[in-house]
């Protein structure tokens, strides 16, 4: 009987077969066995190991000759940011170049795959195939705070060299193969990763696409497969049909995403279901009538996006009792059901009367089933299990037919063999078959799709060029027999990508030069690798190549995901938001993390050079950069060179890119960078006057007096016109003139305005006065005029001093409103003690002091005159705008002469700029720096 | 017609070609008239289309959150009469975004009235577009599958409502190069500062390289970022890295002269120096009169906005971006779930004036013969009520015009049923209205291919015809 059944499925699927494929499909190598192919004996002159064989093979065929074996200094760099993702620091380099032993560049390997940086790079390159996000997606891009775990599950494994075969069961089934795995279940996030949109009311559609996603996504990364065209229709080009889209669509069709799910070995989960079902039989005649109660009203008062606005069909689903809903229920009701809250705590309020009185003798009766309830086990979030052991059905859209999950027709035309997990896992064990045959040795696609991708990540381009479309929309391998014998070793080497890793980068076509002029001629695609083939970084490459440069690379490992624009750990925990790109990385060409990525545009464009010149992200590179350097060799231009290419393109400088970097370096070239210093900004206020812009966060920080003149030493008057934009969060002061270095023992005076916590009330007009106490003054004070200027306002200001004989005297303080043409002027005098020697040889400075970048201006100040004595009202700036004998000084910041002082003293300006202005050597170092970071030896690899 | 450029078969094509050293960036040298195959190396150079254009440029106002069809252009009798009322049992139930199947009728409270000489139905709140309708083809059979705006704002874009598809304006420029390469060829404007639904995704080019994707103008001084030199960056330091860095990249290519990638890059950094100084001309309004900018609504605060978005565009399109995409009521403000009144007048006060101002100035300057301008939302809204005074997203029936490049003005094409819930009559899906815009522009929509992952895409997925009765 068995026979005869066995000899009916083979007519069967003979018939499908003859049926369904034409030769010419059935034949096309993808779909062949994984051959074992004998290595050539081409190339024994320079051959390192096989795969130098197989390709001298073609080399001899187009008579082609390989290029020269590159130098170490080309040589490290390329494997380190190959393997690595990282530039090789200058002492790495060092190390191998002086390094005598024979296996110095194999040591250098098992290094680097030894370095935890490794499974960093490797991972950054799988999170494309993934799909990895850490958001939803769609308008509310809502954050995922748990994705990271997949992420540094996917490194962790990379680092311990975790066996490709596993690693890909336990991305597709691992709640069915280690439920006691904590890393096994996180792997199955991989079936998360799709975009979701968190309020689609038309649930059943939704969830269809993601079923649809975690097809096509399987298909593309597993099986270098093009299955999504066999969706709607039998492929046109291989033998894919749609039925076959839906046989592997049904190994997913029980799945069922989850908050989270129990952690632990098959008896443990078995103890548990068993208990569970036991307390749920007990109580399920009390559930139910609490759930009749509670339901109606919970539903009702349903947060978020609530209740009411989905069709009937998902009400219905929504309202059964869970025990009793099937897996499609069960998966639509719970997917719906994310999509609002019920307020469980407000029952108590909510209900009335009799139904009230009723629910609570329930509950209460129900209470005393707690103790009796299993106890939870450990746990894990956002992952997937399935949803039942029955799988709910799968039917090809629009034709009905039900289908049951399956391979390829025309690989195994039969159903899977699905074995059903023990009962305490509650899974169909579609997974763990699909998974199975996936990793099958003698399965055609899965170690040819991987060995092509880890060539195309070291050799730019894949030996199929169609990393994930080994169809026939792809192009087929240029040297099929290599990709065959590296896809047996492969496995033969227990599925090690550490080993072949390294057996492609110390291979002699790995470690030849890009250049070959012969090759260019004939090859210029490089097809047959008769050169290698140089890559721009990518943008993991960039940006943590960029921070390392500057010394500024945290390289802490793992954990939460951080924002990419303010935090400088590596590219790969980088948050990756789908509406909200990065700027440098999307620059870069990262791609939307929707859809299954196999290769990255690489692209230069205008906007690329606009970000890395001019982005105040890439200037902090330079400037890390430039201090690096002035660190390593003060003072020493030609050193500083030396270094700075040595660390951005692994070379030592050449004799022209030292004269050009000492040409840049030139202390005659700092003055273009004379204005670097802060460009004042000038404006006018409401009243027409001219005034500085100054603030705290530049251009323009405050505006100091280079060589001083005489500067008062007795009575004085300070007056302005300003305008204040905002007040410290802190008691620190609006600074408009002062002539004191801010220390409390040095003598001085400053004119500003409280902050919001001042002593003294915020937006106070003050003047401190240091005297020195050591002879006989009374040392610091704050005058306090009680005058109050609104922000955002223009208003005159001044203060007159009156000294009396004993060296105490009084302040006069003028407010002025310029906003409003009446505005009283508002006068108050206040005495202040003895503190006669003030007089310092401070420089003055406007909208600030000395030595510190504290206490800055933060708005406009213009027209400001210092006049060697008490001013009379009458006097004032207001009556009497023009410089007078008494005049110190008198700064009226006209365009044309901005830092001028139109007194006799002639105290001409400067500007202050924002914090952290740099010395001119030191801005010109950065700017050389900022111009290797630029070039396309940092940016390329050989 | 098959176009894509690995790195390698550029490379291949201009050694091949014979032209070696700095000819792939030099747009003007790849000769304009060569067919597109020979011509897909380089991402700039202008493309043959597949037929005679009737449009070169496309301005779309994109009205952001759905506006109301049955209050604007498409007046429904039965609404009125079924005021307050479910709807009957005869129309099939849509699946809302608020689940308002079942809700009263909301009836229109619009004055309606036929306008210009071909005596198309506009409603009082939009009187000045009113003035411009024999210039405008009104399509009241849209329709489309995103019920929400998210989906909806993707699919208008990009042609399916789930994420990862180039938009529209991507797929032009690939499609037809741009004019000028010293600006975006795709660019996008919001009236506010507001991010539409799906952010940067929406101008995205999904999986076709970045090169063609929107550029987002920003508002203020410096509308595209990173175009003006750092603080404290003089331009003539600036001439002298920009020399080092030449001369360094001049050294480093001479032993790589076979790799076009670096001498794209090198060209990459001339193309940034000159958008740093054509840009900002672009964008300067000054030279602008007062009676153009009074046209556009400048000086009244409601108006302003969007307008000083419209003539920007007229600008861009002038200076030969191929595509602009304007948001007004960035951020959904077109969505009115309750209030509609308040909200479409709004909407309609800020947005009729610059519309109709923009179709007059391009009509002036003889713009409009080849310029395309779209408006339209995501969907419109359903004739069922929601919260008493608002109403729901309607994928399955809603209004979008066309004027200019070609379209026949004063005609009214397709219909929706009496409630204006289900387009009826010539029903175009999103990718039929794509399809028309690329016909429109000389583009057969299943032919202008990408290949992806080996997979030959089109605009349209393999869907849409091109509603060709448009052009006059």
């Amino acid at each position: 009987m068995k026979l005869f059944w066995a000899i009916l499925t083979c007519l069967w699927s003979a018939s499908v077969l003859a049926q369904n494929f034409t030769k010419n499909q059935k034949s096309w190598w993808a779909f062949q066995p994984v051959r074992q192919p004998t290595v050539p004996k081409n190339g024994a002159k320079w051959a390192r190991n096989p795969i130098d064989h197989f390709i001298a093979r073609q080399l001899d065929g187009k008579k082609l000759t390989l290029a020269k074996p590159a130098d170490r200094r080309t040589l490290i760099r390329r494997v380190s940011l190959g393997l690595t993702g990282l530039p090789p620091t200058p002492a790495e380099t060092k190390a191998f170049l002086k390094d005598p032993s024979p296996d110095a560049y194999e040591n250098l390997i098992d290094r680097l795959l030894a370095s935890p940086r490794y499974g960093e790079r490797q991972a950054s390159l799988w999170l494309d195939l993934v799909r990895y996000a850490d958001s939803d997606g769609y308008r509310a891009d809502h954050f995922r705070p748990e994705a990271w775990r997949y992420r540094d599950y996917v490194i962790k494994s990379f680092n311990t060299d975790k066996p490709y075969d596993l690693f890909v069961r336990e991305q597709l089934a691992g709640d069915e193969i280690a439920p006691a795995n904590r890393d096994a279940l996180t792997a199955t996030m991989f079936l998360r990763h799709w975009i979701y949109e968190h309020n689609q009311r038309d649930v059943e559609t939704q969830w269809a696409e993601i079923l649809a996603d975690v097809t096509n996504v399987t298909a593309d990364v597993f099986l270098g497969l093009g299955m999504q065209c066999a969706r709607c229709h039998d492929h046109k080009f291989d033998p894919i049909l749609q039925k076959d889209y839906y046989r592997m669509q049904a190994f997913f069709a029980p799945m069922l995403p989850r908050a989270s799910m129990p952690v632990g070995t098959i008896t443990e989960r078995t103890a548990y279901y068993k208990a569970m079902q036991h307390w749920l039989q007990k109580t399920d005649t009390l559930r139910r009538k609490v759930r009749a109660i509670e339901q109606p009203v919970l539903l009702k008062h349903a947060t978020r996006e609530g209740f009411d606005k989905f069709i009937d069909k998902i009400k219905i689903m929504i309202r059964k009792h869970p025990e009793d809903r099937n897996a499609y229920e069960r998966q639509i009701a719970e997917m719906a059901s994310r999509q609002f809250d019920l307020e469980q705590s407000k029952l108590p309020e909510r209900l009335k009367g009799s139904t009230k009185t009723e629910w609570e003798k329930l509950r209460t009766a129900l209470k005393s089933f707690e103790s009796k309830k299993p106890k939870p086990l450990p746990e894990v979030k956002f992952v997937v299990s399935d949803a039942g052991p029955i799988a709910p059905i799968t039917r090809i859209p629009k034709k009905d037919t039900v289908v049951q999950p399956g391979f390829l027709t025309l690989l195994d035309p039969n159903d899977a063999h699905i074995t059903a997990p023990p009962d305490g896992l509650q899974s169909t064990g579609r997974r763990t078959a699909l998974a199975e045959w996936i990793t099958r040795s003698d399965n055609p696609f899965t170690a040819r799709v991987l060995v092509n991708r880890l060539w195309q990540q070291h050799f730019g381009r894949g030996l199929a060029t169609n990393t994930s479309d080994f169809g026939k929309l792809g192009t087929p391998p240029t040297h099929p027999e290599l990709l065959d014998w590296l896809a047996t070793r492969l496995v033969t080497d227990g599925w090690s990508l550490k080993k072949l890793h390294r057996l492609m980068v110390t291979s002699a076509t790995y470690r030849q030069t890009a250049s070959n002029t012969a090759a260019e001629e004939v090859d210029p695609a490089n097809i047959w690798f008769a050169r290698a083939s140089v890559q721009r970084m990518n943008a993991e490459q960039v940006r943590d190549s960029l921070l390392a440069m500057a010394g500024q690379l945290d390289l802490n490992e793992g954990g939460p995901s951080v924002d990419a624009a303010k935090s400088n750990r590596r590219s790969v925990y980088r948050k990756v938001m789908r509406n909200k790109p990065d700027e440098v990385m999307h620059a870069f060409d990262t791609p939307d993390h929707i859809s299954h990525t196999p290769r990255r545009s690489v692209t230069t464009t205008a906007i690329q050079s606009l970000l890395l010149m001019n982005s105040d992200w890439t200037r902090q590179r330079s400037v890390g950069l430039a201090k690096r350097l002035a660190q390593l060799h003060p003072n020493d231009p030609a050193a500083q060179i030396r270094t700075a290419h040595e660390l951005t393109t692994g070379q030592s400088a050449t004799d022209s890119q030292l004269a050009l970097g000492l040409a840049f370096l030139a202390p005659k070239n700092t003055p273009i960078l004379a204005s670097k210093k802060p460009k004042p900004e000038v404006v006018e206020f409401k009243t027409a006057k001219p005034a500085a812009v100054l603030s705290p966060k530049g251009p323009t920080r405050s505006l100091e007096v280079r060589k001083a003149g005489p500067m008062p030493e007795g009575d004085f008057t300070a007056e302005a016109f300003i305008q204040l934009n905002s007040l410290f969060p802190d008691a620190s002061v609006r600074t408009i003139i002062s002539q004191w270095n801010s220390n409390k023992a040095s003598p001085g005076w400053s004119l500003g305005i409280t902050s919001t916590k001042s002593a003294y009330q915020p937006r106070n007009l003050i003047l401190q006065l240091i005297g020195v106490p050591q002879r006989g003054d009374y040392g610091y004070e704050v005058i306090a005029s009680d005058l109050r200027p609104e922000l955002n306002n223009p208003y005159y200001v001044a203060v007159s001093l009156k000294f009396d004989d004993n060296g105490a005297g009084k302040a006069t303080f003028i407010l002025q409103d310029l906003s409003k043409p009446k505005a009283p002027l508002q006068t108050v005098t206040k005495p202040f003690n003895i503190n006669k020697h003030y007089v310092t040889k401070q420089a003055p400075v406007i909208g600030g002091r000395a030595k510190t970048q504290n206490h800055s201006w933060d708005g406009l100040i213009g027209n400001v005159r210092l006049t060697n004595r008490a001013l009379a009202p009458e006097e004032t700036l207001l009556m009497k705008p023009a410089a007078g004998p008494d005049t110190l000084a008198h700064w009226q910041f006209n365009k044309a002469d901005f830092y001028a002082d139109s007194s006799v003293n002639k105290n001409t300006l400067r500007a202050v700029g924002a914090p952290d202005q740099l010395d001119p050597q030191q801005a010109l170092l950065t700017e050389y720096c900022h111009v290797l970071l630029n070039a396309n030896a940092f940016l390329y690899i050989d | 017609m098959v176009k894509n450029f690995p790195a390698n078969t550029r490379r291949d094509f201009l050694l091949r070609g014979g032209a070696g050293f700095g000819a792939l960036a030099l747009t003007g040298l790849l000769s304009r008239d060569k067919a597109f195959s020979a011509n897909h190396n380089n991402p700039y150079a202008i493309k043959q289309p597949h037929f005679k254009p009737t449009a070169k440029r496309v301005i779309f106002l994109f009205m952001e959150g759905g506006p109301s069809h049955m209050d604007l252009f498409d007046p429904k009798p039965l609404i009125q009469k079924l005021a307050g009322q479910r709807m009957p049992e005869s129309f099939k139930r849509p699946i809302t975004a608020m689940g308002e199947t079942e809700s009263p009728i909301l009836p229109s409270q619009r004055q309606w009235k036929r306008h210009g000489k071909s005596g198309l139905w506009v409603s009082d709140w939009l009187p000045y577009t009113a003035k411009c309708v024999d210039d405008i083809a009104v399509i009241r059979s849209c329709w489309t599958n995103g019920i929400n705006h998210s989906g909806g704002v993707c699919q208008m874009n990009s042609g399916q409502p789930l994420g990862g598809r180039p938009s529209l304006g991507s797929w032009v420029n690939y499609g037809l190069g741009t004019e000028n390469s010293n600006l975006p060829g795709f660019v996008v404007m919001t009236d506010t500062s507001a991010t539409p639904t799906n952010g940067p995704r929406n101008w995205s080019a999904g999986f076709m390289p970045a090169v063609h994707q929107g550029v987002r103008l920003n508002h203020g001084r410096s509308p595209i970022k990173h175009l003006s030199l750092p603080e404290g960056i003089s331009p003539k330091m600036r001439n002298r890295q920009l020399e080092l860095l030449h001369q360094l990249n001049k050294e480093h290519l001479q032993e790589r002269k076979s790799n076009t990638q670096l001498e794209a890059r090198i060209r990459s950094y001339e193309l940034a120096y000159k958008m740093q100084a054509a840009a900002p001309e672009a964008v300067d309004l000054t030279k602008e009169t007062e009676a153009t900018k009074k046209l556009y609504g400048f000086g009244n605060k409601d108006t302003e906005p969007f307008g000083r978005c419209c003539l920007l565009a007229r600008r861009l399109v002038e200076r030969g971006t191929r595509f602009v995409q304007i948001y007004h009521g960035a951020g959904s403000k077109w969505d009115s779930h309750s209030k509609m009144e308040a909200n479409h007048s709004r909407q309609c006060r800020q947005s009729d004036l610059p519309t109709a101002g923009l179709l007059k100035d391009l009509k002036t300057r003889g713009l409009l013969d080849d310029t395309l301008v779209i408006w339209g939302g995501e969907f419109g809204r359903t004739p069922m009520s929601e919260k008493g005074d608002g109403r729901d997203h309607n994928p399955t029936g809603f209004t979008m015009w066309m004027a200019g490049g070609g379209v026949k003005g004063g005609q009214v094409i397709g219909a929706t049923d009496e409630l204006g819930l289900w387009a009826t009559k010539d029903r175009l899906h999103v990718h039929d209205l794509h399809a028309t815009i690329l016909h429109l522009l000389g583009i057969n929509n299943l032919e202008l291919i990408y290949r992806y992952k080996g997979r030959p895409e089109n605009p349209t997925i393999n869907e849409g015809e091109a509603y060709t009765k448009i052009i006059s």
